[in-house]
């Protein structure tokens, strides 16, 4: 096992510009998921890493090596292709040794290096298939058996679990994080599935468009996303976004939600942060769940426009002085469609984002933290 | 409900037909039939001709049943009838071509599964430009480049050689081999060679190891493509040998071009025969492989 | 937001060694067939477009006659002849062979009993030599020996058919013979790609109410198109190149009437005496096909577009 250091990687396609300017420092021994929407570049980080891709720009570091010009076989690292990618004319056998072999490992060690990935899969009764007559779930265990075997400096996990079926997934992301927590891999994984990213990892890294937009463990990336892309892309449902302005004055701020009956939320004197936008706008993110049937919390009138429910929640469509809001509430709570119902705003909870820049602004006691990460960016 | 409950239909009965639908099937089978037989009437007749005598041919006509069977054709076909005034049989000329066909499939097709490899999965420069050129030689008709090889091989010592010929045809082979390869690998999933890099396999063990493995269709279209077509082939053939080494090909047409009368119809129905074998068998062994691997991309 | 870096960053990197060595083995491998090809397509062609420019004759001389040999080419009856041949010959056997490899596909495609049997005997003609097809056809057409003697055998003594001891229909004994051999070839292709075709389109044409004939008129074969294409390009080269059949079939007579611009050019080369000429004869071969091909693959790229673009 090793950290890797991932230094102002940059990738280039003729003029389109797949990556700019990744850093990325992963400490020994830690779990980092890579996730973004597709096109956003991190397959092609993978890829780099993996070595399957040059890099335009920027130097990789795996423990004390530098890797940045070494063929993927010289990195010592091991992949898990989302398509498994087994070799189909070789045994479940063959496939977890042919790494082995390439690297003239004596045959009694390979043996005993087979026997015990096999044990540790729970796949000892299929080593002499072929990976036709396995199924999805047995096939993402072999793939991983095969990288497993070689004892890499680092692993690397491109959507693993994506074909397989829901119930199956699930099981498999269990099997992988305990797997995880006896072995303590060092671990890039790359997942479009953000149930997945914030279920497995120590950290995420969130990417768009080629950049990273944040990275932190997956309670910051949710409560205190850094602008509105990961605002947006993390959690389901969807964090609602309202464009508000900000009045009153220091100490006693209000947010105005604008239009034909222009409805103010106070803020009374935990929002100071806010005060050098007096007069301007912001971009209020309030998570589904922070919109709540009863309790404290500012009141807030809404129609009820659809209701869903999902089984351990109820989903609630609403509309609020012309403004679309998706609540989650309790199960058991059922308002009938088209009432007028009052919710309790989690105010406290609410993330504001700057609408110019995008970013978050942050609250006072959280400044220090969003600092240093910028620092660390920078460095 | 439970299964044991439901009452099972039976499921082996079939929708009766309606008079035309019958009579639909019928002709529908009576032109297939008739097709057939045009098709089969050929080597049919050739057959029956093979093994009539040479009296029955000449009284009743090149189509009929044999009165007596005799393999006797068969004997003078093989060593004894004279071809270009030399009375050896089709023997040295079927050897002959089997000599240069075999290597020069061989060869032609273990270059052209490389050469796919190549110019599909390893990160290759300008593999587009390499593969227009390979598609030209295919598509290029041999007449314009008949001169120049004559020449070029009279120059290497080669001209009128079993050798000569089968560089001719290994060089142009290639070019089909190649396209066939490419067209197949392309479809290969690019994961599994990426895979075996990580696993630290080079270019030729992730060949043999993972590429050939995978290639039977494609290796089986080449080789019955390569053979039957060098084995076929007659505007070569005929330009490139003399009367140290003629290919089979050459030699039925010397035998055709010599038409002095009826009297060898029966012996080269049977040397006809024998030049048409070997691709036969070829055919039945692999045909449906060939046509599966053919529609699969060979041609695209 | 970090700032672009200087254009001079993205020069590519250098390489270790032992990466650069492992990067030039495909390019070793492909060498020889480059090497090869080159030679073959580039070198040769040019040399033969050379050769036609010359005063050869029986040995090749490298001077500059200009276009004389073409010029001789066009005033001989046997290239002209030759020409109109492939032209007649052209057309009909790839429309023949098209048409009735494509009926027998669709009447294969029926739910046949003894299918495999039935598209091995369709099959077989195409492994056969041209050599070979070419001798069979002339033995059976032979008026004195053939398919003539025999119905005249069965008692029918007026029956004359002459047709490749005509000079007006020799031409279309190769025809007959040529047919025979691809016919098989085109309905098995066209059989897989029609096996290839979507049921689910021809379930909804059928729950359209269009009868058979219109579902494969108007959905089944325009969805196998590149397979058409592909045939069309296969069979253009077997016309092209038409020759040996001929010679079997024929000797390229009676005189010259069924003579061939492939017969035409190994003529010159190797018979007459007139390299020159033979290759300026095979020049235009070339031309003629770029001449035909260019409009099949206009064809071919128009319709992948118009696919693309409707997707």
């Amino acid at each position: 096992m090793a950290s890797l250091s991932i230094e102002t990687i940059w990738k280039a396609y003729g003029d389109v510009i797949a990556l700019r300017d990744i850093n990325l420092e992963i400490a020994d021994g830690e779990f980092v998921v890579l996730v973004g929407p597709s096109g956003c570049g991190k397959s092609t980080l993978l890829s780099i890493i993996a070595g399957l891709e040059d890099t335009s720009h920027g130097a990789l570091h795996l423990g004390a090596r530098d890797v940045t010009d070494l063929s993927p076989k010289d990195r010592n690292i091991a992949l898990v292709f989302q398509s498994y990618a087994l070799y189909p004319t070789m045994t479940v056998r063959q496939n977890i040794t042919f790494g082995l072999e390439n690297r003239r490992v004596p045959r009694d060690e390979q043996a005993r290096a087979v026997a015990e990935v096999a044990k540790l899969l729970q796949i000892e009764p299929l080593l002499d298939r072929k990976p036709a007559q396995l199924s999805g779930g047995q096939r993402q265990r072999v793939a991983m058996g095969r990288a497993l075997v070689r004892d890499p400096d680092l692993f690397l996990f491109d959507e693993p679990l994506s074909n397989l079926d829901a119930k199956l997934r699930v099981e498999m992301r269990t099997e992988m994080k305990k797997l995880h927590k006896r072995l303590g891999q060092t671990i890039v994984y790359v997942t479009h599935d953000q149930v997945e990213a914030m279920t497995l990892s120590d950290r995420i890294v969130v990417m768009n468009g080629g950049e990273i937009q944040q990275v932190a463990d997956p309670d910051t990336i949710y409560r205190k996303p850094a602008n509105l892309f990961v605002a947006g892309f993390i959690g389901s449902p969807a964090m609602n976004f309202l464009d508000v302005e900000i009045t009153g004055r220091p100490g006693e701020l209000s947010a105005v939600l604008p239009g034909p009956s222009p409805v103010t939320l106070p803020l009374g004197a935990t929002r100071d942060e806010l005060t050098p936008y007096l007069g301007r706008r912001v971009t209020l993110g309030i998570r589904p769940e922070h919109l709540r049937p009863g309790g404290d919390g500012l009141p807030l009138d809404c129609t009820v426009e659809v209701v869903e429910p999902t089984g351990p929640d109820t989903m609630l469509v609403l509309d609020m002085a012309g403004h679309a809001l998706v609540a989650v509430t309790p199960a058991e709570y059922r308002p009938a469609e088209d009432s007028r119902i009052t919710l309790a705003l989690q105010i406290d909870e609410a993330s504001v984002f700057d609408p110019e820049t995008g970013r978050r602004i942050a609250r006072a006691e959280e400044g220090a933290a969003v600092e240093t990460l910028a620092a660390r960016r920078r460095a | 409900m439970t299964v044991a409950d439901t009452h099972i239909p039976d499921l082996t009965r079939r929708k009766p037909r309606s008079a035309g639908q019958i009579a639909g099937r019928v002709a529908l089978y009576a032109v297939l039939l008739v097709m057939a037989g045009f098709v089969l009437m050929p080597l049919a007749v050739i057959a029956l001709n093979s093994v009539r005598v040479n009296e029955d041919i000449l009284r009743e006509s090149f189509i009929g049943w044999p009165t007596r069977l005799t393999l006797e054709n068969w004997g003078t076909a093989w060593s004894t009838a004279c071809i270009n005034a030399s009375c050896t049989g089709v023997k040295p000329y079927f050897w002959a071509s089997m000599l240069m066909v075999v290597p020069a499939t061989v060869i032609s097709t273990a270059v052209g599964l490389l050469n796919g490899f190549a110019l599909t999965k390893w990160r290759m420069p300008c593999a587009d430009v390499i593969f227009v050129c390979i598609t030209i030689g295919v598509f290029l008709p041999p007449q314009v480049v008949l001169l120049p090889w004559a020449i070029a091989l009279s120059w290497l010592g080669l001209a009128k050689s079993l050798t000569g010929l089968a560089l001719v045809h290994i060089i142009q082979g290639t070019c089909f081999t190649t396209l066939f390869c490419r067209n197949y690998m392309i479809n290969l999933p690019d994961d599994l060679i990426r895979a075996a890099q990580i696993d630290g396999a080079g270019f030729f063990r992730t060949f043999w190891r993972i590429v050939l493995p995978l290639s039977p269709p494609i290796i089986i279209v080449t080789v019955i493509w390569q053979f039957t077509f060098i084995w076929n082939e007659f505007l070569f053939a005929v330009t490139f040998s003399s009367s140290d080494f003629r290919p089979i090909t050459a030699a039925l047409m010397s035998l055709n071009a010599d038409d002095t009368g009826v009297s060898e119809y029966g012996f080269g129905s049977a040397a006809v025969l024998i030049a048409a074998i070997p691709p036969l068998v070829i055919y039945f062994l692999g045909g449906r492989y060939f046509v599966r691997g053919l529609t699969q991309g060979a041609v695209k | 937001m970090p700032s672009a870096p200087h254009a001079a960053d993205f020069r590519p990197r250098p390489k270790s060694r032992a990466r650069r060595i492992s990067e030039l083995v495909p390019l070793a491998v492909l060498l020889p067939t480059l090497i090869t090809t080159g030679i073959y397509i580039f070198v040769f062609v040019i040399w033969n477009i050379y050769l036609s420019l010359t005063s050869s004759t029986l040995l090749p001389v490298y001077d500059f006659a200009g276009f004389d040999a073409y010029t001789r080419l066009w005033r001989n009856p046997r290239w002209t002849t030759g020409v109109w041949n492939l032209a007649l010959f052209g057309l009909l056997y790839i429309g023949l062979t098209t048409l009735v490899g494509v009926v027998l596909a669709i009447l294969m495609d029926q739910k046949v009993r003894g299918e495999n049997l039935l598209r091995s005997i369709f099959l077989y003609p195409i492994a056969i030599s041209f050599v070979v097809t070419g001798t069979t056809w002339q033995w059976i057409l032979n008026p004195s020996t053939g398919l003539e003697a025999f119905v005249k055998q069965l008692g029918w003594q007026g029956f004359e058919m002459g047709l490749i001891t005509s000079r007006e229909t020799a031409i279309y004994a190769v025809v007959i013979a040529a047919v025979w051999h691809a016919a098989g070839f085109v309905m098995v292709m066209v059989l897989a790609a029609l096996r290839g075709v979507e049921r689910d389109l021809v379930k909804a044409g059928q729950i359209d109410g269009a009868p058979m004939l219109r579902i494969y008129r108007r959905i089944v074969l325009p969805a196998i198109w590149p397979v058409l294409i592909s045939v069309l390009i296969i069979l253009l080269q077997f016309a092209i190149k038409t020759f040996d059949l001929v010679l079997a079939l024929t000797h390229g007579g009676p005189g010259i009437s069924t003579t061939f611009p492939a017969i035409f050019v190994y003529d010159r080369l190797f018979a007459a005496g007139e390299l020159a000429q033979g290759a300026a004869a095979a020049v235009w071969m070339l031309i003629g096909l770029v001449v035909v091909f260019l409009p099949v693959l206009a064809l071919n790229w128009a319709l992948k577009r118009r696919k693309g673009g409707a997707a």
